[in-house]
């Protein structure tokens, strides 16, 4: 009885002892994976700080438009192009066809604007359309809302 | 041995097992007491201790050791960093030829000079730098050169990705990272401050704005051949500075190279006599404090004396004028004598309010004190009135006309965008100071649209955005005497008029006339146009709707402008 005890005993210690070693080795594994992953961690840190330096420098405003100019057929946006909102877009169904004019901006085009003579008569009767028919005046109205 | 020894003998001997045994028991239960504990521990440990590890093990990181902390624009836009580089230095006595070494650096690095560096490296000292600073290929190639005694010491640089752009308010650093001017200087210790060097310190520009107005000061510059130029934009509602330019400019990474011309900020520091927009004040004040009425009118016939000046109009009109044309048509006639009735006390006690008689508070350390007369008497009062014998900074005009088209409530300009650093947060409106009432501010409003519609300023107007503004031209005072030819011409523009949200502000320092400006090189000619240009470059990108001007919003005021057929 006392001899399987015994024996038992010494079974566990030698499994106990093998499993602690097997540990540590697993844990030191472990932790190397740990300081490599975190070696790695700040080089991609370091990494991170020299490419948004360089994300700054390469979208540099004046970069920009020295390759806007250059590649772009593309001028600063005039407030002639600016549309009230989304409803100023003509309504299409399928099958409607091209749209044949484009929708009314804000901002009247130069072109269209009233003469200094002629804008007396032109304020009172000012019913802005788009091109499908709808009355733009009542928006307009509202986004020409001042404090007078 | 007798049975009865043996009896004693057993009954000793029994004694003494049943005593080991005892004693052997007690000796098991401790040690069963005891690992019966640690198995507890061990059974504790493996359930609980578990989710606590984590955590404990990613603390471990190695923090990130930079030296200083980044500078960003409102939007994010990184304007300063700072990246780690390799400096050369040399162990003299370990180097063995000193000729042929620097021979062989002087081949990869050409900024030096090989009688230099063979001083260097035959010193008697243990430690000499090299080169600061070498860029990656520069490294790799002093590396394979392979020479003893040449080390690299890991070294960090500042570097500013958009160079150039808003190197004013950046400010510059020297060899050793301390920051020598702009921001770099005023927040170096906030900077530096190893609890803070992850935090980003976000400023209120922002960098396509700043741009854009750095570009068309730079084309006005060329076109009109003029010495230096000034520009801000200004969020008149919060005092956030969204751009802030002076030209010349210079490159951070040489801030050293650069002249004291270039590296000098002409929007804080420079203090000038900046001309009519001082009427904005004139008229507020007046108007604010009752002493006149818009319908009121003054005599503009013909020029001014008082002792030995005499006062011209550069738009004269050779009449009576009313408030809102002396406004218009910037009649320096008109608005003298509207301060000489208002007196000088009221001139003097609401320019200081509008913060115009001490130096701007604004977070950088170049700021100019502006000049006023030793003397408040009645000439200083009539050529204060329309900007002449006061100098003040290009930035505390801004701000002043901000309080003024703001609904009357100053509030400092700042370069720190709101909630941008622990200490400055909460810059709001209620941080302000009320200058004058919103009714006078709305008249003021109507009066700087009326320049536009009517007046000088005609240039400044931007389709589609509403813009208010007065036009300046001030004669530069050359060795005691106000030189005609020599002019400091600006602009201020406020959008969307009828409920602004941003300033812009442009000065130009000596300009000529050219053949577009009819040879005029005043502020409608000149500076209008670049804040004109500004505003429809910027304004989509701040979000500003465009929308037709509304008549009738300057209809109160300029039923008293006399129909005229220019």
């Amino acid at each position: 009885m006392s001899r399987l005890f015994t024996l038992l005993g010494l079974v566990v210690v030698v499994a106990a002892g093998a499993a602690l070693f097997q540990l540590k080795h697993a844990v030191e594994a472990r932790q190397a994976e740990v300081d490599r992953l975190a070696g790695e961690i700040v080089a991609h840190r370091k990494a991170i700080r020299v490419l948004q330096a360089e994300w700054s420098y390469l979208s540099d405003p004046d970069r920009l438009q020295d390759l806007s100019s250059r590649h772009l057929n593309l001028r600063p946006m005039m407030a002639e192009q600016v549309l009230p909102s989304l409803d100023a877009l003509p309504w299409r169904q399928p099958g409607d066809g091209p749209v044949t004019a484009p929708p009314s901006p804000i901002v009247p085009s130069p072109k269209e604007k009233p003469t200094r003579a002629g804008k007396a008569q032109t304020a009172n009767a000012q019913t802005v359309k788009t091109w499908d028919g709808r009355d733009l005046s009542t928006w307009l109205k509202r986004t020409a809302e001042v404090t007078p | 041995m007798t049975f009865e020894q043996r009896i004693l003998l057993q009954g000793r001997r029994k004694t003494a097992m049943e005593l080991a045994r005892h004693r052997l028991m007690v000796a098991v239960f401790l040690f069963i007491g005891a690992f019966s504990v640690m198995a507890l521990r061990t059974v504790e440990l493996g359930l609980v201790e578990k989710l606590a590890e984590p955590a404990e093990r990613s603390a471990a990181l190695p923090a990130l050791a930079a030296g200083r902390a980044d500078i960003v624009d409102r939007n994010g836009v990184l304007l300063a960093t700072t990246l780690d580089t390799a400096s050369l230095y040399a162990d003299p006595a370990l180097v063995m030829d000193a000729e042929d070494a620097a021979r062989r650096l002087v081949g990869v690095l050409p900024g030096l000079s090989v009688a230099e560096v063979v001083a260097k490296l035959t010193s008697s000292r243990r430690f000499v730098w090299l080169k600061r600073k070498l860029t990656p290929a520069q490294q790799w190639r002093v590396n394979a050169l392979g020479i003893p005694g040449l080390a690299f010491k890991p070294e960090e640089q500042r570097v500013y990705p958009h160079g150039r752009l808003a190197a004013h308010v950046l400010g510059y650093v020297d060899v050793d990272g301390q920051g020598l001017g702009g921001v770099e200087h005023f927040f170096n210790d906030r900077l530096t401050d190893p609890a803070h060097v992850g935090d980003r310190l976000a400023l209120s520009l922002d960098a396509r704005v700043q741009h854009a107005l750095a570009d068309e000061l730079r084309t006005a510059m060329r076109a009109h051949s003029a010495a230096a130029a000034a520009g801000v934009v200004m969020d008149v509602a919060s005092g956030e500075v969204l751009a802030m330019v002076s030209l010349p400019d210079f490159d951070p990474h040489q801030a050293g190279a650069a002249t004291s011309e270039a590296r000098f900020n002409r929007v804080t520091k420079g203090v000038y006599e900046l001309g009519s927009t001082f009427k904005t004040f004139t008229m507020a004040s007046a108007l604010e404090i009752g002493a006149v009425r818009l319908g009121d009118s003054f005599d503009a016939t013909e020029p001014l004396r008082i002792s030995r000046f005499t006062i011209r109009d550069d738009h004269a009109r050779n009449r009576h004028l009313t408030v809102p044309e002396i406004f218009a048509y910037s009649s320096n006639i008109g608005s003298a004598r509207i301060a000489h009735q208002m007196g000088a006390d009221i001139q003097q006690a609401f320019l200081g309010r509008l913060g115009l008689l001490r130096p701007a508070t604004i977070e950088l350390t170049e700021v100019g004190r502006p000049i006023t007369p030793d003397r408040w008497r009645d000439v200083s009062t009539m050529t204060i009135s329309y900007g002449h014998g006061i100098a003040v900074s290009p930035l505390q005009l801004a701000n002043a006309i901000a309080a003024t088209v703001n609904g009357g409530v100053l509030i400092p300009a700042t370069l720190v965008k709101e909630s941008g650093i622990g200490d400055l947060q909460g810059q709001g409106p209620a941080a302000g100071q009320r200058v004058l009432s919103p009714a006078t501010s709305r008249t003021m409003r109507q009066l700087m649209r009326l320049v536009v519609t009517h007046g000088t300023g005609g240039n400044g107007d931007a389709p589609g955005y509403r813009v208010g503004g007065k036009t300046g031209t001030a004669e530069k005072a050359v060795a005691g005497r106000y030189h005609r030819k020599a002019l400091m011409s600006s602009f201020v523009g406020v959008f969307p008029i009828e409920a602004p949200r941003y300033l812009v502000l442009a000065v130009i320092d000596e300009p000529r006339g050219t053949k577009q400006t009819f040879g005029f090189a005043g502020g409608g000619w000149v500076a209008a146009p670049v804040v004109r240009n500004t505003i429809l470059r910027a304004a989509p990108l701040l979000g500003v709707t465009p929308a037709v001007a509304d008549e009738r919003m300057t209809q109160r005021v300029a039923l008293h402008m006399a129909a005229e057929d220019d």
